[in-house]
C-alpha cells in the first residue's frame, strides 16, 4: 500500500477513535485552542503595538537626524565661546555637498527667546511653540499642509512675518481649519510680532510618545512654523539652534550624521563639539524594547500552549491504557508497529491540528475586531498563521510520541490478555 | 526468572488438517497456540510456518504473515468495540493494503456467507454473542488465510449456538483451511480430526480421529 493510503487508513482510525470519546478530545483540542489563541493574540497585540510606536515615529521622519552643539563636550579652556556653533554659512556648506554626505534634505531649527509665546488674534489667545524652519522642513517631517500654502523661496529671502500654524491653533484662533473662509484676516501676533496665517498643518497622531512624556512626543498639533530667516532677524543673529536632516539613505543615516558632525567641527576649527541623534538609532532602541516586551509575551502565551500539550499527553497516556486490548486484536490482525504508531500519533496531531485551527480562527477574528475597534491594520501575517499551525503540529508530535510509541512496542499476548 | 511453559513440543500440522488443541487451564495450550499463529515468540526451539523460519522474521514480516496467512478468532470475539461489523471485517484487509473497493467487496461477501449481510453496519455491542463470533470468524477469513487459530471459540456462547460456530469452522476446513482449535471441552474437540493433548508443557497424546483425514503430507 503506498504510503499516502496507508496515511488516510490510519487518517480514518483516528477519526473513529477521537469521535468516541467526543469530550475527552473537545477538552483537549480547547487547550490546543487557547494556547494557540493566546500566542496569536500576544503577537498580534505585540504588532500593533509595533505599528503604532512606529507610525509616531515616523511622523519625526525615519531618514532624521538631529544634530546640535553638545555643550558638555566643550574643552573646559572653551567655555566661554557662546553661541549654538552653527550659523547659516554652515547650512550653505551642508547643501552643498549634500550629496557627498548623504543628505537629501536639510532643514535649519531656529528658536526664538520665548519658546512658547503668547499667539493673540482679537480677544482669544494661544499657546505654542514656535519654531523657525526651511521650507523642506515639512517633508522631512511628513508634514502636510491642510489648507493654504506651505513657506516659498520669496518668504524665506525676505524674511516675510508669515506662519504656518496647527490645527489645534488653527481651531483655537479661527474656529475653523479651513482658511479659505478667513482669507481677508488671518493676522496673528505672536509675542509681540505681527504674522499673516498663509497654511494650516494637517492634524497629526503622536497620542502615545505624548503619553509616555517624551520631549519629542509634544502635541504635535500646537505648533507654528514661520521661516528660519524671519525668526533670526527676531532674534537678531544669524545662529541656528539645530540642524534637522533627512537622510537619503536609512541605513545610512548614522554615518552621514557622523560626516555632517565632522564636517562641522572642521568648519569652526575644533572650537565646538556637536552630538547628533538619529531616528535610525532610536528605531534600533524601540526595536529592542519591543521585541523584548513581544518575546516575554510570547513566552508567557507560550505556557498555556504547552499546558495544552500537556493535555493531549495525558489524553493520549490514558488512551493507550484503555485500548490495549484493541492495540492487541489489532496487532493479532496484522497491524505492525508503525501502524499502531502512526494511528496514535495521528490521533494527537489531529486534537493539536483541529486545535490549533480553532485557535487560528478565534485569534483571527479577535485581530479583525480589534483592528476595528482601534483602527490599526492588525491583520495576521501569513507567517504568523503558517507559524502558528506548524507550531500546532510538532506540539501533537510531540505530546503523541510517548504515548504511541507505547501503544507500538505492546505485545500482542499481553495486549489481548488486558480487560 | 521464567518458568518454561513449553517443554521439547514437536509437532507438524499438516496443510488442511483440523487439529484440536487440548489442555487443562495452565497445560500451557493458548502459549502454543500463540506461538503457532505467530502471536508470541519463544527462547528456545524452532518454528516453521509454511517452511519460513518464524524465529528468523523481523517484527513487519510477522504482522505481515499474521495479515496475510492466519485468521483469529477468540473466546471473548475481540471485536474492535466502536467500529461496525464491516469495519471489523475489513481489519485485516486494511493491514494487508487492499484497496477500498475490494475490502468493501470482499467484507461484505464474507459476512453474507457467515449469514450477517444485514447486519454489516452494526456496532459489537448492538450484535448477539453467536452473531460477533461469526463476524469474527468472517474477520479470520477474509485474507484467505492459511491457517485459522481458534481460541475456546465456543466459551462465551450457549451450546447451541457454540455448535453452530463449529459446524462453520468444519465448514471453513473443508474449503482447504487448516484449522487449529484451542479448548478444554470434549465435545468441542470432537469436531476436530485430530486431537493433541497437552498437560504441564508436554505432548501426551496426538492421535487422528477419522483415519480418512490422516495428516495429508505431514508438509506444513
Amino acid at each position: 500500500m503506498s504510503p499516502l493510503k496507508r496515511f488516510t487508513e490510519n487518517l480514518l482510525q483516528a477519526l473513529v477513535s477521537l469521535g468516541d470519546h467526543r469530550l475527552r478530545t473537545s477538552l483537549s483540542i480547547l487547550g490546543i485552542t487557547i494556547g494557540i489563541a493566546a500566542v496569536m493574540a500576544v503577537s498580534t497585540v505585540s504588532k500593533g503595538g509595533n505599528y503604532i510606536v512606529y507610525s509616531e515615529l515616523a511622523t519625526f521622519g525615519l531618514n532624521s537626524i538631529w544634530i546640535y552643539r553638545d555643550y558638555r563636550n566643550d574643552s573646559p579652556h572653551r567655555r566661554s565661546r557662546a553661541g549654538s556653533g552653527i550659523d547659516n554659512r554652515d547650512l550653505a556648506a551642508i547643501q552643498g555637498q549634500a550629496v557627498r554626505l548623504g543628505v537629501s534634505r536639510v532643514s535649519p531649527i531656529v528658536r526664538g527667546a520665548d519658546r512658547r509665546p503668547t499667539i493673540r488674534k482679537g480677544g482669544k489667545f494661544a499657546s505654542a511653540s514656535v519654531i523657525g524652519v526651511d521650507s523642506d522642513y515639512l517633508d522631512i517631517v511628513n508634514d502636510r499642509v491642510a489648507s493654504g500654502r506651505k513657506f516659498n523661496s520669496n518668504d524665506l529671502e525676505t524674511r516675510k512675518q508669515v506662519a504656518v500654524v496647527g490645527p489645534e491653533i488653527a481651531q483655537k484662533l479661527f474656529g475653523t481649519l479651513n482658511l479659505a473662509v478667513r482669507e481677508s484676516d488671518t493676522t496673528v501676533v505672536i509675542g509681540s510680532h505681527r504674522f499673516h496665517v498663509i497654511g494650516i498643518l494637517a492634524p497629526k497622531s503622536r497620542d502615545f510618545l505624548a503619553s509616555i512624556g517624551s520631549e519629542g512626543g509634544q502635541n504635535a498639533n500646537d505648533r507654528i512654523l514661520i521661516p528660519y530667516s524671519t525668526m533670526q532677524k527676531i532674534n537678531g543673529e544669524s545662529s541656528i539652534s539645530h540642524l534637522q536632516v533627512e537622510a537619503a539613505e536609512f541605513e545610512k543615516a548614522n554615518a552621514t550624521a557622523k560626516a555632517l558632525q565632522n564636517l562641522l567641527v572642521s568648519r569652526h576649527s575644533g572650537n565646538f563639539a556637536y552630538s547628533y541623534e538619529t531616528m535610525a538609532t532610536h528605531i534600533a532602541t524601540t526595536d529592542r524594547i519591543l521585541g523584548g516586551v513581544a518575546i516575554v509575551g510570547i513566552v508567557a502565551a507560550s505556557i498555556s500552549l504547552l499546558v495544552g500539550g500537556m493535555g493531549i499527553l495525558n489524553m493520549m497516556s490514558t488512551a493507550v491504557l484503555e485500548r490495549t486490548r484493541e492495540i492487541g486484536i489489532r496487532k493479532a490482525v496484522g497491524a505492525s508497529e508503525s501502524d499502531i504508531q502512526h494511528q496514535f500519533l495521528l490521533e494527537a496531531v489531529l486534537i493539536s491540528v483541529i486545535g490549533g485551527l480553532l485557535g487560528l480562527l478565534i485569534g483571527v477574528l479577535a485581530s479583525y475586531l480589534l483592528a476595528r475597534i482601534t483602527g490599526f491594520p492588525l491583520i495576521p501575517s501569513l507567517v504568523t498563521i503558517s507559524g502558528a499551525l506548524l507550531v500546532s503540529i510538532v506540539v501533537g508530535i510531540l505530546a503523541g510520541f510517548l504515548p504511541a510509541r507505547r501503544a507500538a512496542k505492546l505485545h500482542p499476548v499481553e495486549a489481548l490478555r488486558s480487560v | 526468572m521464567s518458568v518454561p511453559v513449553l517443554k521439547g513440543i514437536d509437532l507438524v500440522i499438516g496443510q488442511g488438517e483440523f487439529v484440536a488443541i487440548m489442555g487443562q487451564s495452565g497445560s500451557g495450550k493458548s502459549t502454543l497456540m500463540n506461538v503457532i499463529g505467530c502471536l508470541d515468540d519463544f527462547d528456545e526451539g524452532e518454528y516453521r510456518f509454511a517452511g519460513a523460519d518464524v524465529r528468523r522474521l523481523s517484527l513487519r514480516q510477522l504482522s505481515d504473515l499474521r495479515s496475510r496467512k492466519i485468521g483469529f478468532v477468540f473466546q471473548s470475539f475481540n471485536l474492535v468495540n466502536q467500529i461496525s461489523a464491516l469495519r471489523n471485517v475489513e481489519l485485516p484487509l486494511i493491514y494487508a493494503g487492499r484497496n477500498r473497493q475490494m475490502r468493501k467487496r470482499v467484507a461484505n461477501a464474507m459476512l453474507e456467507m457467515m449469514g450477517l449481510g444485514d447486519r454489516a453496519t452494526h456496532l459489537p455491542s448492538q450484535l448477539s454473542g453467536g452473531q460477533q463470533q461469526r463476524v469474527a470468524i468472517a474477520r479470520a477469513l477474509v485474507n484467505r488465510p492459511a491457517l485459522i487459530v481458534a481460541d475456546e471459540p465456543t466459551g462465551s456462547l450457549d451450546s447451541e449456538t457454540g455448535d453452530s460456530i463449529m459446524h462453520q469452522l468444519a465448514k471453513v476446513n473443508r474449503t482447504g483451511t487448516t484449522i487449529l482449535l484451542v479448548t478444554h471441552e470434549q465435545t468441542v474437540a470432537d469436531h476436530a480430526h485430530r486431537i493433541i493433548r497437552i498437560s504441564d508443557g508436554v505432548v501426551l497424546d496426538d492421535f487422528s480421529r477419522h483415519s480418512e483425514q490422516k495428516p495429508a503430507g505431514r508438509n506444513p
